[in-house]
């Protein structure tokens, strides 16, 4: 396997589409429960947890850059067979490439409940998955240049549905934010903490980077859209406790849907429902990445074509999806894969940067010792 | 041009010399039970001439006049050289093969021929029938130039040159079709155009294997990226003006002989919903019409299916108000609303179709009749709902407002798949239908550029082309997206001079 | 390709079984549930649904079933019509007044969990019954009942006389720690549903009722008010010069009523002592002068002044015996619990802990009245 990537030049896309891959593939169906998990941990003074997350992914993006900069044009798995030889990287280069099996099931599930609860109670898994697992094929096979256009246009497509949010903002009760910097440093570190799964993707990044036409230009749309989506999470928790009770919201699973019911047009009574339906356009973005990330994560680890894994990998989810009918193996699901994931996604990139050093150093003193004898 | 090529050695495949009679047999031998060919013979001066053509392709009495006469009233004895200098007439070329004869006699010409000689001489004097230039009748304009392309390309080429009077403009010739071809012309600006479009272009072109071409529509069809798919990826217009504009923005035409329509490559998925009138218009009007006119395409494509998904799963999305109008309509109709709409859409299309089809007096009858006494009996007799009727009649009203024929149909047949998604699975159907058209219009390709361009790949500077316009001091750059070699059309520091107050 | 799409096209066609479709015309729409409760602890469900038919030109009926829960009493009715009862467009619920008492967490608890039901959906107390109110005024008032009775309470809103009662306004003032709700109550009078009082909450369960003129002095709490109508009782004796001469003789009555238009009007509280829960409450009116019941003549700037002072004083006596009479009761709907929370130092309430304490609060109410216009008669 080779360290570095080569690809041919039509495949490779501007730096400006990070910020849409970046924001889409964070803000999918986290963002619907994430104000009550984040408000059970840092109560009032969950908005301040928020910015503690941003931060802290912006420090975590720009040691992911650091370390993507260090190589020529390599992504995480040429990195890590590099840096831990073949068999240790590519075990984790596998570890990667389940995580994101996993991240990439519990988004599919969780749509697919969602739609289950608000509309259609009757619906069968298995067509709903068929659905969404037929849109995220059909678009993979088109290559890199779809999978980025799919998020590019359905951000745009999706995005006036921040705009509904003025109803409910209208009606908030600002008392629910009082006393201000009330919650303690460990209340406000948990509460970010609860921010993982909804923030979690942008590790992305580690993938698609090599991608990138204009690597220096990279910097701004990644850390741009990281603070875009933090943006979103942020209006969407601060409404949400502004609008409901203390005692309701924790009781709430999907807050953010809930914050949409009272939205009514003279045409349309309730809107609540087209939101549901047009958070398809929210999930699709997240899942079709994900799924890219598998079949691409595949074929550089054992190097299997990415439809053959594309296919087989879209039947096992099919039946997956299909068995899971209890909610709260659904809730389990997501909450491992946030615990999981924290490790990878928040931790390992500080733990990787020095190594890569180290190694780099060392390689350096072995070429000159080399010249040298 | 066509002199120079006097001077050819003889190749193996020549049949000359022969005598006159020779000929004769072998020629008429080629066109058995055809009395339209005359084959004449003179004698001049001891030496038998022989004139030939097909009559009706050919303009007789220029023939007579110029050929003929100085032909027969010369002194002194004829060759191919001296028929060539002396008669006059400028279209004069040689020829020695059979298959070349043939072929030229096909196309109008008249050859003559002087006893043993090594080659024949031939005279473009063709006469070509075509109609008179008429208004356009499928993309209707109210402003701008009110003409259309005829079937003859000769005067479709002549327009053209008209219109774009610039040594720039190429119309490069290639003919298609193996068994009868047919002229195809690419037009272009050589110094605006992108060259890799160009060679794309000429390369489809010259790499098709047919037996021949009937229309530019069906050539269209031929060189397409996709032929699955349901849109169409070049623009066919019946319009100069748009060719002109297009061509001189750096895109390319293609014009086929006998068709009156152009040919417009690449396309985007907008230029579909662009008329040339957004551009006689001022830019404001011009934005409002074209912004009008994709609001229309989406409530064509997705009015109906939300119908028949709120009436089927979602009575909750209707306002109370107009459920109790919307009950009580439905309350009388058996089926249910998804075959409802179906049948209703259909009665509209048929109607449609009967329109387009019989004679334009009649068709317009067909029209009014149509809309309104079919309508009426269809809610009396109880079969669809009267909001049913508002609703199919908008979306097929908005359909119609697509200034490219080819696009409004494609919406039209669109909204059967979305109509039956939205009867099987409600508004999660018709967001899956969404969806899928938008993931399959990102894939398509026009001529290699990508399908849904400005807006992917995104290209800020392209939108007011596209989506809107803006006053000519912002226009001053040609499609980004196309990759033109040259893409400013004036200069902007003149175009965006302000004056202070009162200067 | 084509093979694909046969095959997509087959896999729809053979699950699209699985959807349950609800065709307008065979749903029971419920437009008006009153639930009450019976003597057997029963619950009793009066639905006003719509029913789209061939044979009747009246679209809505109303329908009743029982069970001990409410959704047991639709199931119970749906038994009785050959059409699928739906709730997804219920506008108003109304509660009997006996419900009420007992707590009303349970009925709302399923409005909440099915995610068909709107948030915006209004709720009110009947009196004495919810079955009367609808049986009585389907009666009187003839076809579309429960919009009738949504529109009556939704006129209300609009014209500030009450603030916002939807289920979700309910909920949030039952879950925040001190604040109690409130619903408007709806009773017959002449024949007609009319809504007489605010029914007043302690938690979720019904304690008293102060009749429906009086409803804006809790409504300037939750919202700007701006068209409310207000009447005010003023005694007759500082306006005796004022008074024109004709009337002279009709000096013996000692109160005369101001009709007033709120144009404006706010409310700001305080907490100024913590400790000993001492609250200052501002309230600011900028009123329009419409009618008089005695012909005073209003020129001139101190007749203003000494108007406005008279109905300081008056909103000032009516707030004192709204809070004495809300203190009796324990019931919070004015939120002085909320604003006792964010001061507080924990900001942590809890609900019984805040009724142990609202009884011992004391409120300055200072008011701010300003007539602004009196007409085009001075």
């Amino acid at each position: 396997m080779d360290v570095n990537v080569k690809l041919k030049e039509n495949l490779q896309i501007r730096a400006f589409y990070l910020f849409f891959i970046i924001v889409t593939i964070q803000v999918g169906v986290g963002i619907m429960g994430a104000p009550m998990y984040i408000f059970v941990e840092a109560r009032q003074d969950s908005w301040v947890s928020i910015i503690i997350a941003l931060l802290y992914i912006l420090m975590v993006l720009f040691v992911m850059l650091l370390i993507l900069n260090s190589y020529e044009n390599a992504d995480i798995f040429g990195i890590q067979v590099d840096i831990f030889g073949k068999w240790i990287g590519k075990i984790l280069g596998t570890i990667y490439i389940v995580y994101f099996i996993f991240t990439f099931f519990s988004v599919l599930v969780t749509y697919i409940e969602v739609i289950q609860i608000f509309i259609f109670p009757k619906i069968s898994p298995f067509f709903l998955g068929i659905l969404l697992l037929l849109l995220v094929i059909y678009s993979i096979v088109g290559g890199i240049r779809v999978i980025v256009g799919v998020s590019f246009t359905f951000f745009v497509l999706s995005h006036w549905l921040l705009f509904l949010l003025y109803e409910p903002a209208l009606r908030m009760d600002l008392t629910h934010f009082q006393p201000v910097f009330d919650a303690s440093i460990i209340e406000l570190l948990n509460g970010a903490k609860a921010t993982s799964y909804t923030f979690m993707g942008f590790e992305i990044l580690f993938i698609i980077y090599p991608y990138i036409q204009n690597k220096k230009q990279a910097k701004f749309p990644v850390y741009f859209g990281v603070f875009w989506s933090a943006m979103i999470v942020f209006i969407a928790t601060v409404v949400a406790i502004g609008y409901f009770s203390p005692q309701q919201l924790e009781q709430l699973e999907w807050s953010v849907l809930s914050l949409f019911k009272i939205v009514t047009f003279p045409f349309i009574e309730r809107f609540d429902y087209v939101v549901i339906a047009e958070w398809m356009m929210v999930a699709l973005p997240t899942l079709i990445l994900l799924m890219w990330g598998i079949t691409r994560g595949v074929k550089r680890v054992y190097n299997i074509r990415q439809k053959t894994t594309l296919y087989i990998v879209s039947v096992l989810f099919l039946f997956g999806c299909s068995f899971i009918t209890y909610h709260h193996v659904i809730i389990n699901l997501i909450s491992n894969v946030a615990d999981v994931g924290f490790w990878l996604v928040y931790v390992y990139p500080f733990f990787l940067l020095p190594i890569i050093y180290v190694k780099k150093k060392w390689r350096q003193k072995q070429k000159e010792s080399g010249k040298k004898s | 041009m066509k002199r120079t090529r006097r001077r050819k050695t003889h190749n193996n495949d020549s049949i000359f010399p022969m005598t006159v009679d020779e000929l004769k047999k072998l020629i008429t031998g080629k066109f058995e039970n055809n009395h339209d060919f005359e084959f004449s013979i003179y004698e001049h001066h001891g030496k038998k001439i022989a004139v030939f053509f097909i009559s009706y392709q050919v303009k007789t009495d220029k023939v007579e006049d110029f050929l003929l006469k100085p032909l027969l009233s010369k002194q002194g004895e004829w060759t191919s050289k001296s028929i060539l200098n002396e008669v006059p007439l400028d279209t004069g070329s040689t020829t020695e093969t059979l298959e070349t004869i043939l072929e030229k006699l096909l196309i109008g010409e008249v050859f003559v021929y002087v006893e043993n000689d090594v080659e024949i001489v031939s005279y473009v004097l063709l006469k070509k029938e075509h109609r008179q230039l008429s208004k356009p009748e499928n993309e209707t304009v109210v402003l701008g130039p009110q003409v259309a392309f005829t079937e003859s390309l000769i005067t479709n080429l002549n327009i053209i040159r008209w219109s774009i009077r610039s040594t720039d403009l190429v119309l490069e010739k290639l003919m298609v079709g193996k068994r009868s071809p047919r002229e195809v012309r690419i037009v272009y600006m050589k110094s605006i155009a992108n060259e890799t479009d160009v060679n794309t272009m000429r390369q489809r072109i010259k790499d098709l294997e047919i037996d021949q071409l009937e229309d530019s529509t069906t050539l269209m069809q031929y060189i397409e990226d996709s032929s699955t798919t349901i849109f169409p990826q070049f623009y066919s217009t019946e319009l100069p003006d748009r060719v002109a504009y297009t061509v001189s923005q750096g895109r390319i035409a293609v014009l086929v002989e006998n068709s009156p329509t152009a040919i417009l490559a690449p396309s985007t998925l907008f230029s579909f919903f662009e008329s040339t009138e957004d551009l006689y218009m001022r830019w404001n009007v011009g934005s409002f019409l074209r912004i009008l006119r994709f609001i229309a395409m989406f409530i064509s494509v997705v009015l109906t299916p939300l119908y028949v998904a709120a009436v089927t799963y979602h009575y909750e999305l209707i306002p109370l108000r107009e459920l109790i109008t919307l009950g009580q309509s439905r309350a009388v109709v058996p089926f249910p609303p998804i075959i409802e709409a179906i049948i209703l859409e259909f009665l509209i299309e048929l109607l449609r179709e009967a329109g387009a089809r019989l004679p334009t007096k009649v068709g317009q009858t067909i029209g009014i009749v149509g809309g309104v006494i079919i309508g009426q009996a269809v809610v009396q007799a109880g079969l669809t709902s009267s909001i049913l009727i508002i609703v199919v009649a908008l979306s097929a009203l908005s359909s119609f407002t697509a200034p490219s024929y080819l696009m409004g149909t494609t919406i039209r047949v669109i909204r059967y798949p979305m109509i039956l998604l939205a009867g099987m699975l409600g508004i999660i159907g018709i967001m899956f239908g969404l969806c899928f058209l938008l993931i399959h219009l990102l894939k398509m390709t026009s001529l290699g550029r990508p399908y849904l361009s400005p807006i992917y790949p995104f290209r800020w500077v392209d939108l007011n082309k596209v989506l809107f316009r803006l006053p000519a001091n912002y226009q001053y750059k040609r499609f980004f997206s196309f990759r033109p070699k040259d893409l400013l059309r004036y200069n902007k520091s003149e175009a965006v001079k302000k004056q202070d107050i009162d200067e | 390709m084509i093979k694909r799409i046969i095959i997509i096209l087959f896999l729809v066609f053979s699950l699209s079984g699985c959807v349950q479709s609800k065709t307008i015309e065979r749903l029971g729409i419920i437009n008006t549930r009153g639930v009450d409760l019976r003597d057997d602890n029963e619950i009793e469900a009066t639905m006003v649904i719509y029913k789209f038919d061939l044979e009747t030109k009246n679209i809505s009926e109303i329908i009743t079933g029982t069970g001990h829960t409410v959704k047991d009493a639709r199931e119970n009715a749906n038994l009785k019509t050959g059409i699928q009862l739906a709730s997804g467009q219920i506008n108003l619920e109304l509660y009997g007044v006996e419900v009420a008492e007992q707590g009303l967490m349970r009925q709302i608890d399923t409005l909440v969990r099915d995610a068909r039901v709107s948030d915006t959906m209004l709720l009110a107390v009947g009196n004495p019954t919810a079955s009367e109110i609808i049986n009585t005024s389907e009666k009187n008032v003839g076809t579309n009942v429960g919009q009738y009775l949504h529109d009556i309470i939704q006129q209300n809103i609009k014209t500030d006389v009450l603030s916002r009662v939807t289920l979700q306004d309910f909920m949030h003032m039952y879950y925040d720690a001190g604040h109690d709700p409130f619903l408007p109550t709806i009773t017959i009078t002449e024949q007609k549903p009319t809504i007489t009082a605010l029914a007043l909450f302690k938690n979720d369960k019904l304690v008293g009722q102060i009749p429906i003129e009086k409803a804006y002095q809790i409504a300037i709490f939750n919202k700007k008010i701006k068209s409310v109508a207000l009447e005010f009782p003023i005694p007759t004796k500082p306006f005796e010069k004022y008074m024109k001469k004709d009337d002279y003789n009709d000096i013996d009555s000692d109160t005369f009523y101001a009709l007033f238009t709120a144009l404006k009007g706010t409310s700001k509280t305080k907490m100024t002592d913590v400790k000993n829960l001492h609250y200052q409450t501002d309230i600011t009116l900028k009123l329009s002068l419409h009618e008089l019941t005695k012909e005073i003549n209003v020129k001139g700037p101190e007749v203003i002044k000494l108007l406005e002072k008279q109905v300081e004083k008056e909103i000032t006596h009516q707030y004192e015996e709204l809070l004495t009479k809300l203190k009796k009761l324990n019931s919070d709907p004015f939120g002085y619990g909320s604003i006792y929370r964010t001061n507080k130092a924990d900001g942590k309430l809890k609900k019984s802990e805040w009724h142990d304490k609202f009884p011992d609060i004391e409120v300055d109410f200072n008011v701010n009245v300003k007539i602004i216009r009196h007409g085009t008669i001075p």
